[in-house]
Protein backbone atom coordinates (compact mmCIF):
# COMPACT_ATOMS: atom_id res chain seq x y z
CA UNK A 1 0.00 0.00 0.00
CA UNK A 2 1.21 3.17 -1.06
CA UNK A 3 1.69 6.17 1.89
CA UNK A 4 -0.64 8.08 -0.06
CA UNK A 5 -3.21 5.72 0.02
CA UNK A 6 -3.47 6.21 3.67
CA UNK A 7 -5.00 9.67 3.52
CA UNK A 8 -7.40 8.25 0.89
CA UNK A 9 -9.81 7.92 3.45
CA UNK A 10 -9.36 11.11 5.07
CA UNK A 11 -9.90 12.69 1.63
CA UNK A 12 -12.79 10.92 0.95
CA UNK A 13 -14.30 12.39 4.66
CA UNK A 14 -13.08 15.55 3.50
CA UNK A 15 -15.22 15.31 0.10
CA UNK A 16 -17.77 13.88 1.85
CA UNK A 17 -18.34 16.98 4.28
CA UNK A 18 -17.09 19.52 2.54
CA UNK A 19 -19.91 22.00 3.07
CA UNK A 20 -19.90 21.62 7.34
CA UNK A 21 -16.24 21.43 6.88
CA UNK A 22 -16.55 24.70 5.27
CA UNK A 23 -18.78 26.24 7.08
CA UNK A 24 -17.05 25.06 10.70
CA UNK A 25 -14.23 27.05 9.11
CA UNK A 26 -15.71 30.00 8.56
CA UNK A 27 -17.28 30.05 12.15
CA UNK A 28 -14.10 29.59 13.62
CA UNK A 29 -11.79 32.23 11.60
CA UNK A 30 -14.82 34.47 12.09
CA UNK A 31 -14.59 34.25 15.28
CA UNK A 32 -11.02 33.77 16.04
CA UNK A 33 -11.25 37.29 13.59
CA UNK A 34 -13.67 38.88 16.79
CA UNK A 35 -11.41 37.79 19.08
CA UNK A 36 -8.53 39.14 18.06
CA UNK A 37 -9.93 42.37 17.27
CA UNK A 38 -11.61 42.44 20.73
CA UNK A 39 -8.26 41.67 22.32
CA UNK A 40 -6.59 44.79 20.87
CA UNK A 41 -9.35 46.83 21.55
CA UNK A 42 -9.57 45.79 24.91
CA UNK A 43 -5.44 44.86 25.94
CA UNK A 44 -4.38 48.26 28.71
CA UNK A 45 -8.54 49.56 28.22
CA UNK A 46 -10.22 46.55 29.96
CA UNK A 47 -11.62 48.09 33.41
CA UNK A 48 -14.87 46.73 34.92
CA UNK A 49 -16.24 49.89 34.90
CA UNK A 50 -19.54 49.60 32.06
CA UNK A 51 -18.71 52.66 30.65
CA UNK A 52 -15.32 52.20 30.09
CA UNK A 53 -15.77 48.86 28.34
CA UNK A 54 -18.89 50.27 25.98
CA UNK A 55 -15.92 53.32 25.11
CA UNK A 56 -13.57 50.44 24.26
CA UNK A 57 -16.16 48.18 22.49
CA UNK A 58 -17.46 50.89 20.36
CA UNK A 59 -14.49 51.96 18.76
CA UNK A 60 -14.08 51.01 15.00
CA UNK A 61 -12.27 47.99 15.92
CA UNK A 62 -14.42 46.91 18.79
CA UNK A 63 -17.99 47.09 16.30
CA UNK A 64 -15.99 44.69 13.35
CA UNK A 65 -14.66 42.59 16.49
CA UNK A 66 -18.40 42.54 17.48
CA UNK A 67 -19.61 41.96 13.85
CA UNK A 68 -17.49 39.08 12.98
CA UNK A 69 -18.74 37.21 16.48
CA UNK A 70 -22.49 38.04 15.45
CA UNK A 71 -21.54 36.44 11.68
CA UNK A 72 -19.99 33.84 13.40
CA UNK A 73 -23.22 32.91 15.87
CA UNK A 74 -25.37 33.12 12.45
CA UNK A 75 -23.19 30.68 10.44
CA UNK A 76 -22.79 28.43 13.18
CA UNK A 77 -26.65 28.47 13.76
CA UNK A 78 -26.84 27.23 10.00
CA UNK A 79 -24.12 24.17 10.77
CA UNK A 80 -26.31 23.31 13.60
CA UNK A 81 -29.41 22.66 11.21
CA UNK A 82 -27.66 19.15 9.82
CA UNK A 83 -24.84 18.48 12.25
CA UNK A 84 -25.22 17.51 16.30
CA UNK A 85 -23.75 20.40 18.58
CA UNK A 86 -22.24 17.66 20.63
CA UNK A 87 -19.84 17.01 17.85
CA UNK A 88 -18.70 20.59 16.57
CA UNK A 89 -18.73 22.62 19.99
CA UNK A 90 -15.54 20.65 21.48
CA UNK A 91 -13.86 21.68 18.21
CA UNK A 92 -13.89 25.19 19.50
CA UNK A 93 -11.04 24.44 21.03
CA UNK A 94 -9.38 24.32 17.95
CA UNK A 95 -9.67 28.09 17.75
CA UNK A 96 -7.57 28.17 21.06
CA UNK A 97 -4.84 26.58 18.55
CA UNK A 98 -5.25 28.91 16.02
CA UNK A 99 -4.65 31.60 18.80
CA UNK A 100 -1.40 29.92 20.13
CA UNK A 101 -0.26 30.06 16.61
CA UNK A 102 -0.94 33.57 16.03
CA UNK A 103 0.76 34.13 19.65
CA UNK A 104 3.74 32.55 18.51
CA UNK A 105 3.87 34.43 15.14
CA UNK A 106 3.56 37.67 16.89
CA UNK A 107 5.77 36.59 19.95
CA UNK A 108 8.68 34.62 17.27
CA UNK A 109 9.29 32.01 19.50
CA UNK A 110 7.85 29.42 21.57
CA UNK A 111 7.39 30.14 24.91
CA UNK A 112 7.25 26.56 26.44
CA UNK A 113 7.26 23.18 24.90
CA UNK A 114 4.58 22.25 26.76
CA UNK A 115 2.06 24.46 24.90
CA UNK A 116 3.07 22.30 21.99
CA UNK A 117 2.07 19.24 23.83
CA UNK A 118 -1.19 20.71 24.79
CA UNK A 119 -2.01 21.38 20.32
CA UNK A 120 -1.02 18.00 19.92
CA UNK A 121 -3.53 16.90 22.35
CA UNK A 122 -6.16 19.55 21.18
CA UNK A 123 -5.45 17.89 17.73
CA UNK A 124 -5.58 14.52 18.95
CA UNK A 125 -9.31 14.99 20.66
CA UNK A 126 -10.38 16.95 17.41
CA UNK A 127 -9.34 13.59 15.44
CA UNK A 128 -11.04 11.26 18.12
CA UNK A 129 -14.02 13.20 17.66
CA UNK A 130 -13.78 12.97 13.94
CA UNK A 131 -13.25 9.53 13.55
CA UNK A 132 -15.73 8.42 15.89
CA UNK A 133 -18.18 10.78 17.23
CA UNK A 134 -21.51 11.49 15.13
CA UNK A 135 -22.17 14.55 13.25
CA UNK A 136 -25.44 14.11 12.19
CA UNK B 1 -17.29 37.11 42.85
CA UNK B 2 -15.64 37.26 39.49
CA UNK B 3 -15.46 33.78 39.46
CA UNK B 4 -19.11 33.30 39.68
CA UNK B 5 -19.69 35.86 36.85
CA UNK B 6 -17.50 33.48 34.41
CA UNK B 7 -19.16 30.42 35.74
CA UNK B 8 -22.97 32.35 34.55
CA UNK B 9 -21.17 33.49 31.69
CA UNK B 10 -20.78 29.91 30.60
CA UNK B 11 -23.51 28.61 31.26
CA UNK B 12 -25.44 31.08 29.49
CA UNK B 13 -23.28 30.09 26.44
CA UNK B 14 -24.11 26.49 27.17
CA UNK B 15 -27.95 27.17 26.87
CA UNK B 16 -27.90 29.58 24.25
CA UNK B 17 -26.43 26.82 22.30
CA UNK B 18 -28.47 24.15 23.37
CA UNK B 19 -31.40 26.82 21.97
CA UNK B 20 -29.76 27.67 18.75
CA UNK B 21 -29.65 23.75 18.14
CA UNK B 22 -33.41 22.94 19.58
CA UNK B 23 -34.12 25.99 17.49
CA UNK B 24 -32.92 24.78 13.99
CA UNK B 25 -33.69 21.30 14.48
CA UNK B 26 -37.22 22.85 14.34
CA UNK B 27 -37.13 24.94 11.61
CA UNK B 28 -35.87 22.47 9.22
CA UNK B 29 -35.69 18.94 9.43
CA UNK B 30 -32.14 17.95 9.63
CA UNK B 31 -32.52 14.87 6.85
CA UNK B 32 -35.06 16.92 5.06
CA UNK B 33 -33.76 18.57 1.64
CA UNK B 34 -31.53 21.04 1.87
CA UNK B 35 -33.06 24.69 1.46
CA UNK B 36 -31.36 28.37 0.28
CA UNK B 37 -29.21 29.65 3.04
CA UNK B 38 -30.57 33.07 2.89
CA UNK B 39 -34.27 31.44 3.21
CA UNK B 40 -33.59 29.66 5.63
CA UNK B 41 -32.23 31.77 7.94
CA UNK B 42 -35.01 33.91 7.32
CA UNK B 43 -37.22 31.16 8.67
CA UNK B 44 -34.47 30.15 11.27
CA UNK B 45 -34.80 34.12 12.74
CA UNK B 46 -38.46 33.62 12.97
CA UNK B 47 -37.86 30.66 15.46
CA UNK B 48 -37.84 32.54 19.13
CA UNK B 49 -35.91 29.39 20.22
CA UNK B 50 -32.99 30.49 17.53
CA UNK B 51 -32.93 34.55 18.60
CA UNK B 52 -33.04 34.03 21.58
CA UNK B 53 -30.04 31.30 21.42
CA UNK B 54 -27.67 33.57 18.87
CA UNK B 55 -28.50 36.48 21.22
CA UNK B 56 -27.16 34.60 24.19
CA UNK B 57 -24.45 32.75 22.55
CA UNK B 58 -22.65 36.15 21.09
CA UNK B 59 -23.57 38.21 24.47
CA UNK B 60 -21.65 35.05 25.94
CA UNK B 61 -18.65 35.18 23.53
CA UNK B 62 -18.50 38.73 23.68
CA UNK B 63 -18.59 38.99 27.82
CA UNK B 64 -16.27 36.31 28.24
CA UNK B 65 -13.74 37.77 26.05
CA UNK B 66 -14.27 41.04 28.04
CA UNK B 67 -13.72 38.68 31.37
CA UNK B 68 -10.76 37.59 30.01
CA UNK B 69 -9.02 40.49 29.47
CA UNK B 70 -10.80 42.38 32.86
CA UNK B 71 -9.51 39.38 35.06
CA UNK B 72 -7.18 37.73 33.50
CA UNK B 73 -8.28 34.42 35.07
CA UNK B 74 -7.31 30.88 34.61
CA UNK B 75 -10.64 29.81 35.75
CA UNK B 76 -12.48 31.06 32.33
CA UNK B 77 -10.30 29.07 30.07
CA UNK B 78 -11.11 25.76 32.26
CA UNK B 79 -15.07 26.91 32.40
CA UNK B 80 -15.21 27.22 28.60
CA UNK B 81 -13.76 23.59 28.50
CA UNK B 82 -15.60 21.98 31.20
CA UNK B 83 -18.45 23.52 28.71
CA UNK B 84 -17.18 21.45 26.12
CA UNK B 85 -18.12 18.43 28.12
CA UNK B 86 -20.90 19.58 30.17
CA UNK B 87 -22.65 20.52 26.44
CA UNK B 88 -22.08 16.97 25.38
CA UNK B 89 -23.65 15.80 27.99
CA UNK B 90 -26.31 18.13 28.28
CA UNK B 91 -27.03 17.57 24.19
CA UNK B 92 -27.54 13.90 24.99
CA UNK B 93 -30.01 14.87 27.52
CA UNK B 94 -32.19 17.58 26.01
CA UNK B 95 -31.11 17.20 22.24
CA UNK B 96 -31.16 13.36 22.21
CA UNK B 97 -27.93 14.00 20.14
CA UNK B 98 -25.80 10.48 20.01
CA UNK B 99 -23.58 10.02 23.41
CA UNK B 100 -20.36 8.23 21.92
CA UNK B 101 -16.86 7.52 24.14
CA UNK B 102 -15.22 8.75 21.07
CA UNK B 103 -16.95 12.37 21.53
CA UNK B 104 -16.67 12.41 25.21
CA UNK B 105 -13.20 11.03 25.40
CA UNK B 106 -12.26 13.48 22.37
CA UNK B 107 -13.86 16.41 23.96
CA UNK B 108 -12.06 15.84 27.20
CA UNK B 109 -8.60 15.36 25.66
CA UNK B 110 -9.53 18.73 23.61
CA UNK B 111 -10.16 20.56 27.26
CA UNK B 112 -6.57 19.25 28.63
CA UNK B 113 -4.78 20.25 25.34
CA UNK B 114 -6.71 23.73 25.19
CA UNK B 115 -5.71 24.38 29.18
CA UNK B 116 -2.14 23.33 28.28
CA UNK B 117 -1.84 25.66 25.98
CA UNK B 118 -3.16 28.49 27.72
CA UNK B 119 -1.33 27.65 30.55
CA UNK B 120 2.15 27.65 29.03
CA UNK B 121 1.50 30.04 25.89
CA UNK B 122 1.76 32.86 27.79
CA UNK B 123 -1.07 34.58 25.15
Amino acid sequence: MAFIDYFVPLRRAGQKHRSAILMFGGTLGLLITGELCLRQVLDGRAAPDPALLAAALLQPLGLLGMGCILAATLLWAMLLVRHQLSFFYPLWGLATLALMLAHWIAAGSLDDPRALFGALLVLAGAGLLARGGHSR
Amino acid sequence: MQMWLVTLNILLLIGGNLLVRAGMVQVQDPTGPRREPLALLGSALRSWRVVAGVALVFASVVAWICGVMIWRMEWSYSALGLSYVATVVFSWWYLSETLTLEKMFGAIIIVIGMLLIVRYSGF
